[in-house]
């Protein structure tokens, strides 16, 4: 059971609330075979998850993610990634987004420009939905991985 | 990192102006699974929850792992 509790006396308070379940979570250095199928001509989009709690604890501590997508043959997905507020990326809605031929990469840093640029607070935590576009039938290999887990 | 996650995006939709804080309540109900008539939900208030994310901060998002 989930409740919202206003806090702010004399104001309304909008929100958005969204749950997010295990079968779609991404895992650090645990790589998932997907297979893409699709009905009809429209590009379709299939959805995971993680969440970066690294600078919760302190801002200061560094992080570094990177979410990358491998195929075979001519398949060619693309990544598009929101940060932050939990909606589903698309290529008309995105933070981030990779969409070169073949595989595709996305790096999520503490160093990057945005988290200032945008008054993002990395403190708070960081939803981060990916988002795997594909116009076609075939087979990916989606990973997540950082260099903190890698040395 | 749990399995599951709730988020409380805290976003003007329609209103304007500032838009006002929001902290999120959570309770887990054992064994309500597979029941087609469970009734004894505890709905989650500030006496009675099992967790709670408040940061205080109107611009920052609540999160809650239940597991």
């Amino acid at each position: 059971m989930v409740g919202v509790g206003g806090l702010t006396a004399g104001k309304e308070s909008s929100y958005r609330l969204r749950g997010f379940y295990g079968l779609n979570k991404l895992k650090l250095d645990t790589p998932r075979q997907e297979t893409a199928f699709v009905s009809g001509s429209d590009d379709r989009y299939d959805y995971y998850w993680f969440v970066i709690t690294d600078a919760v604890a302190d801002p200061a501590v560094p992080f570094e993610y990177q979410v990358s997508v491998a195929t075979q043959g001519g398949f060619d997905p693309d990544l598009f990634v929101s940060l932050r507020d939990g909606r589903s990326p698309t290529a008309e809605d995105y933070d981030l987004a990779s969409t070169m031929t073949g595989a595709d990469s996305i790096r999520i840093s503490s160093e990057d420009a945005y988290w200032a640029e945008r008054g993002w607070a990395k403190e708070a935590g960081v939803v981060v939905v990916v988002g795997v576009r594909y116009a076609a039938q075939g087979t990916y290999t989606l990973v997540l991985t950082s260099p903190e887990t890698q040395q | 990192m749990g399995e599951s996650m709730i988020l409380l995006n805290k976003t003007q939709i329609f209103g304007t102006g500032e838009n006002g804080d929001t902290k999120l309540l959570m309770n887990i109900e054992r064994d309500a699974t597979g029941q087609r008539t469970y009734q004894n939900w505890v709905y989650p208030t500030d006496r009675r929850r099992g967790s709670e994310s408040a940061t205080e901060n109107s611009a920052w998002p609540e999160i809650i792992e239940p597991c």
